[in-house]
């Protein structure tokens, strides 16, 4: 049998839902027997609750403010960050693909690097002889 | 790492102003949250600028080991603890374990918790003070502390991405956002108690 001050202890592991089964029934029937743990656990969830609603109403909003900021402090882009760029989207796109066969991923699908005579070499079976 | 951050990269990397204002828009409110908790209100919005005038020029460099929300934070954080360092303001460390105090050597409550008259957030939230209350309560708490429970609570971060923010442990991060958690729950009892 949990004692109170093991409640406490689970209480956060408890309220997130990352407890093992078994805890969270000892929790739990802890809670339905002992009125004071019952209480933390209720007043501690509600605490929980008002500190992220607190969260969601002080969103701020500079968004423009900062944009400008952030352009008037950089310097304009050159050829190598336009390249640069390029590489990134070719890495995004054959990152993405997937053979529709085997489930791989492709390596080589968007002409960035293309396939190597070796790579493309039909394979041999285990065991078969060349 | 997420699609719609993927998607961005390309336009970023040229400083293109609708990407930048798509990424700003989705992270500037999380980033200012959280540098509230390190520097204080007052000082959190010129933190961010910098943190993202350093996010804008690094994204080059950005491997997209994490996510883009994490990699920002992270961003945040060095900023902030680097104007502390500046100010001669060292982070405080984490305080004992103040829940303690309220149990007996048997386990049992020796001050147990009054009863509320509320049984919803918002309601609690509305009572008169309780937010300045609680802003109260986090600003007393240590940097880490307090780092750890806006990221878990308020932003809704996951553990492995606290951690990678914060660069501490699992079991670290458990203990800080008990002690946090407790600590707020102590502060909002005082003025939610039923006579």
């Amino acid at each position: 049998m949990l004692h109170c001050r093991d409640i406490t202890d689970r209480a956060d592991g408890y309220l997130d839902g990352r407890l093992p089964f078994w805890e969270r029934v000892q929790v739990r029937l802890h809670a339905v027997l002992c009125k004071h743990c019952n209480s933390y656990l209720h007043q501690l969830s509600l605490t929980i609750g008002a500190l992220k609603a607190m969260g969601e109403n002080r969103a701020p909003q500079a968004v423009d403010d900062t944009v400008q900021r952030i352009l008037m402090a950089m310097p304009q882009p050159t050829q190598g960050d336009q390249d640069a760029s390029r590489a990134r989207a070719n890495v995004v796109i054959y990152t993405t693909s997937w053979c529709p066969y085997c489930r791989a991923p492709r390596r080589f699908s968007t002409g960035r690097a293309s396939p190597t005579a070796k790579s493309m070499s039909p394979r041999i079976p285990l065991g078969a002889k060349k | 790492m997420d699609r719609s951050d993927s998607a961005l990269l390309p336009g970023l990397a040229v400083r293109d102003e609708k990407s930048i204002r798509t990424l700003v828009s989705t992270y500037h409110a999380s980033m200012t949250r959280f540098a509230r908790t390190i520097v204080g209100n007052d000082r959190a919005e010129e933190i961010v600028q910098e943190a993202w005038i350093k996010a804008i020029r690094a994204l080059p460099t950005f491997e997209a080991r994490s996510s883009l929300r994490t990699w920002l934070l992270s961003i945040v954080r060095n900023e902030a603890i680097s104007q502390l360092c500046k100010e001669n303001r060292e982070p405080e460390v984490a305080s004992s374990d103040e829940l303690a105090e309220r149990f007996g050597p048997d386990g049992q409550w020796t001050a147990p918790p009054n009863p509320w008259s509320t049984d919803n957030p918002e309601t609690l939230l509305a009572t008169k003070d309780l937010q300045a209350v609680i802003s109260k309560a986090l600003e007393s708490m240590p940097e880490a502390q307090r780092s750890v429970l806006t990221l878990n609570d308020m932003e809704g971060l996951s553990s492995d991405e606290i951690c990678n923010i914060l660069g501490i442990s699992a079991s670290d991060a458990r203990v800080l956002l008990h002690r946090g958690r407790h600590r707020l729950w102590s502060a909002s009892k005082r003025i939610r108690r039923v006579d």
